[in-house]
């Protein structure tokens, strides 16, 4: 393969921790911080999440080939990475990936198991951080294709991501079609965000009410 | 690819600082009791910002379930679908 050359710029305005930046990468400005944790104000994403996002990133793109080159059903595939930092001096001291596959054939978990296993080897960014990280897979959850046509499950995603991914997955409904959505907590603050910024254009029926699984059927009106 | 300026990194700046004290008034007008109403107030401020500063905008995200955490079903005042 020929030489590949990548760029991205970091502006950092303030002083010590309490200060904003921004990283710029392809067309994407991204506001970070320092998490409040490390004495920051926590505020955007921070370089941890970054590292953590360039990982998964990989994995998930790895992961979706093996499929294909395995002749595995799917129609999405969603990975949790959970980072841990910790000690003195702080490090990173594990990267957990759990992959969830939509639209596949459980009958056949241990080959996706498999390909996720694999996908580990194969994924060129986390082979740089093999050495020093406890990089580890997760168990995969394979879920058939007839729940994840109309079910949206973000339950294995970072409460950070939920919003943005069930705005863009119901903005593609059409209309008088409908999908339930699935969470460990009830999702009433999405829908105040609904109704502010689309109206009644939505409609919201609660199928499940707690206490460990919420389900809603959101359909968009015609 | 050319950045933001600085001005705009202060702007985004002065809008999360504007974004924190709107959070803390709406969430102590949540415990005076006025939860609805301080519901609306954050969606509409979060449907302002969602855009232009999305980083401030999640800040009404997490208003959002703050205030509705722990309300009772028959204290949902959202428009019947």
């Amino acid at each position: 393969m020929n030489e590949l050359n990548f760029e991205v710029t970091t502006r950092w305005s303030g002083t010590g921790r309490d200060a904003l930046g921004t990283v710029e990468t392809g067309n994407q400005v991204v506001a970070w911080s320092v998490p409040e944790g490390m004495g920051g104000r926590g505020e955007g994403s921070s370089p941890e999440e970054l590292l953590a996002s360039a990982v998964a990133t990989c994995y998930t793109g790895t992961l979706s080939s093996l499929l294909n080159r395995d002749g595995l059903p799917w129609e999405r595939v969603q990975v949790r990475m959970r980072e841990q930092v910790d000690g003195s001096p702080m490090r990173i001291s594990e990267l957990l990936v759990t992959p969830e596959v939509l639209g596949g054939d459980p009958a056949r978990h241990d080959d996706y198991q498999a390909a996720a296993n694999l996908a580990r080897e194969h994924c060129f960014i986390g082979k740089h951080l093999r050495s020093d990280v406890d990089y580890r897979v997760g168990s995969v959850s394979v879920q058939p294709a007839e729940s994840a046509q109309d079910e949206l499950d973000v339950r294995s995603l970072a409460p950070a991501q939920r919003h943005q991914v069930i705005f863009s997955t119901i903005d593609r409904l059409e209309a008088g079609k409908s999908l339930t959505l699935v969470n460990d907590h009830d999702p009433l603050p999405l829908r105040y965000q609904l109704e502010a910024t689309r109206g009644d254009s939505f409609s919201w029926d609660y199928l499940e009410e707690g206490p460990k699984t919420w389900k809603v059927r959101i359909g968009r009106r015609s | 690819m050319e950045g933001p300026d600085r001005a705009t990194v202060v702007a985004m700046s002065s809008t999360g600082k504007l974004a924190r004290i709107l959070d803390q008034a709406l969430r102590e007008l949540g415990d005076a009791g006025e939860v609805e109403s301080a519901c609306r107030m954050a969606a509409s401020a979060y449907a302002l910002l969602e855009k232009w500063d999305p980083v401030a905008a999640e800040r009404f995200t997490g208003t959002l379930h703050h205030l509705t955490c722990g309300l009772p079903r028959e204290g949902r005042g959202v428009r019947a679908s």
